[in-house]
């Protein structure tokens, strides 16, 4: 290609070096700018970086090594808690196996192993190849969690219908099961005004939601994207299931075939208009959504200009980006790199081909170990004119970082007979920590603050030592959450710095503000041994109503008084259509129990009701009205609970 | 094509004579003709126009759409202008700045006729103020189209994989991959489907898959499967492939390729230790580089993965060849280099690859602009300015890693982690018209052409000068005894009066098909403008001219190429910039 004559710089906002649009592309924020080509497209690079939404049941774990497999290490023990454990050796193979739509082996296709903090950061996930038998197998893994997944193009990772994520989670030592199906596909042609195909155009497709309404996995509407061919026709294949829409545009079609030919251009969204008014296109897996066709408009877009400033003293080490996006989402609408090793106290940038509406800009700089500058979102609108003169001010991400640490159960909950049989073998690194931004419930219809910029969680797991580090994180409220991988453990308290080191009073201590820059260290996350586990049916009472809505979800309400404000206490599980519920990781100790039927909205993520005050204290209210208790010992396992709905006397 | 009106009257640059009797002698005010002053500025900016049709054969082509590129310093690539074109092939684009271009009909179907060899591809032209140029005309050809599928050994489809078309010589001699097509053209869709647009006329070679002579394949992660190069319909030897032989605007279907079992891959590991202690290094970002038979690197790829604590790589995906590894100029390793590190897959995992780090040379200094006295404007314009270096070293192994150093607001700059060899300095000043890199001093002495750097030598006092300038050359080139070949190239160069051959970098700018080019952003001062024409494996030159520009002033010269004179063999890379 005659790419050779442009080097790692960008021209014009186009990325021309391979190496710059992999370091671009691990800036977040504006992956969709840089994604991968088609080849890539699916989940290729990065593996999904979506927490489980609930804790999955394990498998049980490799009888023995597989054949080739080191041999694991004995356990290192230190200190009386640990020399009571299993031996759990340092490293361990992950082996598993790579299976197609009818369950026979795939062969020869590339499988990752990455742990959170690869995901997310420079670190490069282990990889591996599939046998003849589909079989893979990653010789010694450190512990940790890993998102295991495979790339075979035009092929998907069949994702969890409960939660739409894409990969499983598994521990070394566990048996992964990876299922490939063909991706879906949209094809169709792209016309001029006049009805002439137009050649070597770029159409994108861009998911706006999976097939159950949620959102994009990480945020990043793109799916993929291809160029008409020499009749107009373009094919975009290997996506995940889920609603599109589907448009050309001119700026990834200028490339080196036909530089700046649509340039400038507005984007056309199927069928032939603006976002606005872009036909949802819904893809299902291994199908084909054909006839998509679109009539281009062939209509020169405004142009958006300003300046990016950076603060004193800071550096992007990689790239400074700008990007533009459909106010209030995360769709991109245009966006321009300034180039590589910036070193200018300020940057001037230009968007092309920008049609009339709404949209948000900000400007995110950063390096290796990902974003470290963003500017707060600016509303642009843009009415019939360019719109020029904007300042993008950069400043520096916060960040949060603390410790994980697993406390042994007391002498006394080891005596007591459930626990006799229950051991731990987690380990700190298996702790899925989440930080997410904590924004009240907003009430159905109203008009709160708009939210320029959805911000999303950030996640990460902590090193060998227990240490935990989650970077580039916006100024906001944000909440940590915890998910556990042993179910033999709960969260007893979560401390900030400077906070009392008191056990029995763990009340909001999960919630803090971040501001710019902030860099919030030594916070405290301690586990403990002797978590119980609480499961059952619900049981519509005889006589109720037929008018009585089902039950959704089951809450668990700390009963003392004392810890009403102590939200790690506060438990909830959803009640499957049989009636079935189940929590784990429980703190022993005693609650009240309240089945209610809670209005979803996919739309939007569950926000646990405790999270707010009032509705905290009207669970609370409700539980003491229902007044059914349970006293949960330490390491107690009940699945068979029989809980009466409706609750009332 | 002709120019209606041309607002230039190019008089004859220098008498014959005059050549033959004194070879290479400077030829001092022979084609001064006049400069305008600043205050002509305006005039100087007047909009050009460029008008022409597009045919196929004796036909108009409609619905092209004919694209300006600007070539100008810091416009590179933006399209400057375009128009379609109308039914009858009638195309005019109006309001054009006058500068540097390459236009072409963006007809990626078609075959454009008459298009140099550079990048972006189009014809070079250069519009003079005010200027309407008519009758630019491009012949285009329909191009011919090759379309089939690829299946693998299980007759499923092989998806997303690049497909090759070589054009053969008659003689069967094989063509270098045509450039300018996107990748994402030819390559398999989900079917296996191919389709490849846009041909010239010829004969063609088509094959999927890495040969072994072609070096090794490394897939680092996330990448697809192997294949040994397999050519249409299904043979490895290329002396057996089936030539598919196409005409204009043909389509030639069903060219089929069935592929083998995928190469098996082998996994890579060792470790990163310092030369210096054997500890391991941890946290070396390091990326892989394919070798060829001749063990010269043609190749690189990862270089995004970083050791862990124990100072251990490994990576999965190698096909047999032959491989080096070493560090990538990430954050971390700026100030390291690692040593040549070789390793050949065959067909097992190699293990226990041992790279050694050393603490690489350093070299500082300051990039300093000469001809502006105001200082905040000096600074402003050093802010765009990127300083990049290579070593050439004796190690063909080795990567291009230097990373391009800030140049901090007083010009200081600073690179490290270099590796013994001979350094080039420069500095890409692209982004900012009126900047050009004139030399580079080292204590003193010119060192443009290069300096050698000592194994962890810490060089400081380099001087990278640039020229600031406002001031204009344009120029026709009048052409003796013959005409350009279609196809070549005339570059036309403006090199300071009086200084050495190797001690300032000339500024160079392609003349476009009238014979006409533009030089900006030139200090004041004496130059020495030739013009050198490459075609058909000849170069011809125009004797040198002598030229004086003033700020804000524009001077026009009007060398001489005479196609009768002897030709001398082109140089080896003596094209261009």
């Amino acid at each position: 290609m005659k790419a050779t004559h442009t080097n790692a710089r960008t021209h014009g906002g186009a990325i021309t070096s391979p190496a710059a649009l992999a370091l671009l592309s691990a800036l977040l924020l504006l992956a969709p700018l840089f994604a991968p080509r088609p080849a890539h497209a699916q989940g290729g690079v990065a593996p999904p970086a979506r927490p489980p939404a609930r804790t999955q049941a394990r498998p049980a774990p490799t009888p023995a090594p597989p054949a080739g497999a080191q041999a694991p290490k004995p356990a290192v023990t230190n200190g009386a808690a640990n020399a009571q454990k299993p031996a759990r050796p340092e490293r361990v193979p992950l082996a598993g196996r790579v299976v197609g739509e009818d369950g026979g082996p795939v062969a020869g296709v590339n499988v990752y192993a990455a742990t959170r903090a690869q995901t997310t950061g420079p670190r490069s996930p282990n990889t591996v190849t599939s046998d003849e038998g589909g079989n893979f197998v990653f010789p010694a893994l450190d512990p940790g969690l890993y998102t295991v997944g495979a790339n075979l193009p035009g092929y998907i990772n069949e994702s969890d219908p409960q939660t739409g994520r894409v990969a499983s989670t598994y521990r070394p030592g566990e048996q992964a099961l990876v299922r490939l199906v063909k991706g879906g596909v949209v094809t169709g042609s792209v016309v001029d005004q006049q009805g002439q195909p137009l050649v070597a155009l770029g159409v994108r497709a861009m998911r706006v939601r999976d097939l159950d309404g949620r959102a994009p996995q990480g945020g990043s509407p793109f799916s993929g994207e291809d160029r008409t061919d020499d009749r107009g026709v373009y094919r975009i294949y290997g996506l995940q299931p889920g609603v599109y829409v589907v448009y050309a545009s001119g700026l990834q079609g200028g490339g080196f075939a036909t530089p700046g030919a649509y340039g400038g251009d507005v984007p056309t969204f199927y069928p032939s208009g603006t976002r606005d008014t872009a036909a949802e296109v819904t893809v299902r897996a291994g199908q084909e959504t054909a006839g998509i066709d679109i009539r281009y408009r062939e209509e020169q877009g405004r142009r958006v200009t300003g300046t990016v400033e950076l603060p004193a003293g800071s550096q992007p080490d990689f790239g400074l980006n700008v990007a533009l996006t459909y106010a209030g989402t995360l769709m991109p609408a245009g966006g321009v790199g300034l180039g590589l090793g910036v070193n200018s106290p300020e940057r001037s940038f230009s968007i092309e081909g920008v049609a009339d509406g709404d949209y948000d800009i900000r400007a995110a700089g950063g390096g290796r170990e990902g974003l470290s500058l963003t500017s707060a979102p600016q509303r642009v609108s843009v009415r019939g004119a360019d719109v020029t003169g904007l300042r993008l001010t950069l400043t520096p991400l916060a960040s949060v970082s603390g410790s994980v640490r697993i406390e042994p159960a007391s002498e006394a909950e080891r005596a007591g007979e459930p626990c006799k049989a229950v051991r731990t073998t987690g380990l700190p690194q298996e702790t899925l920590v989440t930080a997410s931004p904590d924004l009240p419930r907003v009430a159905a219809g109203a008009t709160g603050r708009p939210v320029s910029r959805p911000l999303t969680p950030r996640e990460t797991t902590p090193d060998e030592t227990g240490d935990f580090s989650l970077r580039a994180l916006e100024p906001a409220r944000y909440r940590l959450s915890f998910q556990l991988f042993d179910e033999s453990l709960y969260v007893r308290a979560v401390q900030l710095p400077g906070a009392a080191p008191n056990a029995a009073s763990a009340a909001a201590r999960d919630v803090f503000e971040l501001r710019p820059g902030q860099q919030l260290s030594g916070v405290a996350v301690r586990l403990a041994e002797g978590a119980a586990g609480f499961g059952g049916r619900v049981a519509t009472a005889e006589g109720a109503s037929p008018q009585t809505p089902p039950p959704t979800r089951v809450h668990l309400v700390p009963q003392e008084r004392e810890r009403a404000e102590e939200t790690l206490r506060y438990y909830e599980a959803s009640v499957s259509p049989d009636g079935a519920f189940s929590f784990k990781n429980l703190a022993p100790g005693r609650y009240l129990l309240l089945a209610r039927a809670e209005a979803e909205s996919p739309e939007a993520p569950r926000r646990r009701a405790a999270f707010d005050a009032d509705t905290r204290a009207r669970l609370r209210r409700e539980a003491e009205a229902a007044n059914v208790t349970v006293e949960l010992q330490p390491c107690q396992r009940t699945s068979d609970y029989a809980l009466r709905f409706p609750q009332s006397k | 094509m002709k120019s209606k009106r041309s607002p230039l009257r190019f008089r004859q640059g220098a008498p014959r004579g005059a050549r033959a009797a004194a070879a290479g002698a400077l030829l001092f005010a022979a084609a001064l003709l006049f400069a305008h002053a600043p205050a002509a500025l305006a005039q100087r900016d007047l909009p050009a126009s460029v008008s022409g049709r597009v045919t196929d054969g004796e036909r108009g082509v409609a619905g092209l759409t004919v694209t300006l590129l600007s070539t100008d310093p810091g416009q590179r690539f933006r399209t400057a202008a375009r128009a379609r074109t109308d039914g009858e092939g009638r195309f005019l684009i109006p309001n054009v700045p006058p500068g540097r271009y390459q236009i072409t009909p963006a007809a990626p179907a078609y075959v454009v006729q008459g298009l140099t060899d550079n990048y972006p591809p189009g014809r070079p032209l250069t519009l003079l103020a005010g200027e309407e140029v008519k009758d630019f005309d491009f012949r285009v050809e329909r191009g011919a189209v090759i379309t089939g599928r690829v299946t693998d050994g299980d007759g499923n489809p092989v998806i997303s994989e690049p497909v090759t078309v070589s054009q053969v010589e008659p003689n069967g001699q094989q063509l270098p991959t045509r450039g300018g097509l996107d990748l994402r053209d030819q390559m398999t869709d989900d079917r296996g489907v191919y389709r490849v647009y846009g041909l010239p006329p010829g004969r063609y070679r088509v094959s999927v898959g890495h040969g072994g002579e072609e070096g090794g394949v490394g897939m680092g992660f996330g990448r697809r499967r192997v294949f040994q190069r397999t050519y249409y319909p299904g043979v490895t030897e290329q002396a057996q492939a089936r030539v598919v032989e196409v005409k204009a605007g043909d389509e030639t279907e069903n060219v089929d390729i069935s592929l083998g079992r995928p190469l098996k891959t082998y996994r890579a590991s060792g470790r990163f230790v310092s030369a210096e202690t054997g500890e391991p290094v941890p946290g070396v970002t390091y990326g892989y580089g394919t070798l060829n038979a001749g063990g010269r690197r043609i190749g690189s790829f990862g270089g995004g993965q970083t050791t862990n604590a124990r100072g251990e790589f490994s990576t999965e995906g190698f096909a047999p060849g032959r491989y080096v590894i070493f560090n990538t100029a990430g954050v971390e390793s700026t100030e390291f280099y690692t040593e040549p590190a070789e390793f050949e897959v065959v067909d097992s995992d190699v293990a226990g690859i041992t790279v050694r780090v050393r603490r690489g040379a350093g070299v500082s200094g300051v990039v300093q602009i000469e001809g502006l006295s105001d200082r905040a404007a000096a600074a402003r314009l050093l802010s765009q300015v990127r300083v990049f270096g290579w070593v050439e070293s004796g190690d063909r192994t080795a990567p291009f890693t230097a990373r391009p150093p800030a140049v901090n607001p007083d010009g200081t700059f600073r690179l490290g982690g270099l590796r013994p060899g001979k350094l080039h300095l420069g500095a890409s000043a692209d982004a900012v018209k009126g900047l050009s890199v004139s030399r580079v001093e080292l204590a003193g002495a010119n060192v443009t052409g290069g300096f050698a750097v000592a194994e962890g030598a810490q060089v400081t006092g380099v001087r990278i000068v640039l020229n600031y300038g406002t001031a204009v050359i344009t120029g026709q080139v009048n052409y003796v005894g013959g005409a350009p070949q279609p196809g070549s190239r005339a570059i036309a160069q403006a090199r300071r009066a009086g200084a050495p051959a190797d001690g300032s970098i000339p500024r160079t700018v392609e003349v476009d098909a009238r014979g006409y080019f533009r030089i900006d952003g030139l200090a004041a001062g004496e130059y020495e403008i030739s013009v050198r024409v490459f075609g058909a494996g000849r170069l011809h030159r125009s004797e040198p001219l002598s030229a004086s520009v003033s700020d804000g002033g524009e001077t026009r010269v009007a060398p001489v190429v005479d196609f009768n004179a002897q030709p001398r063999p082109p140089q080896p890379g003596g094209v261009g910039p």
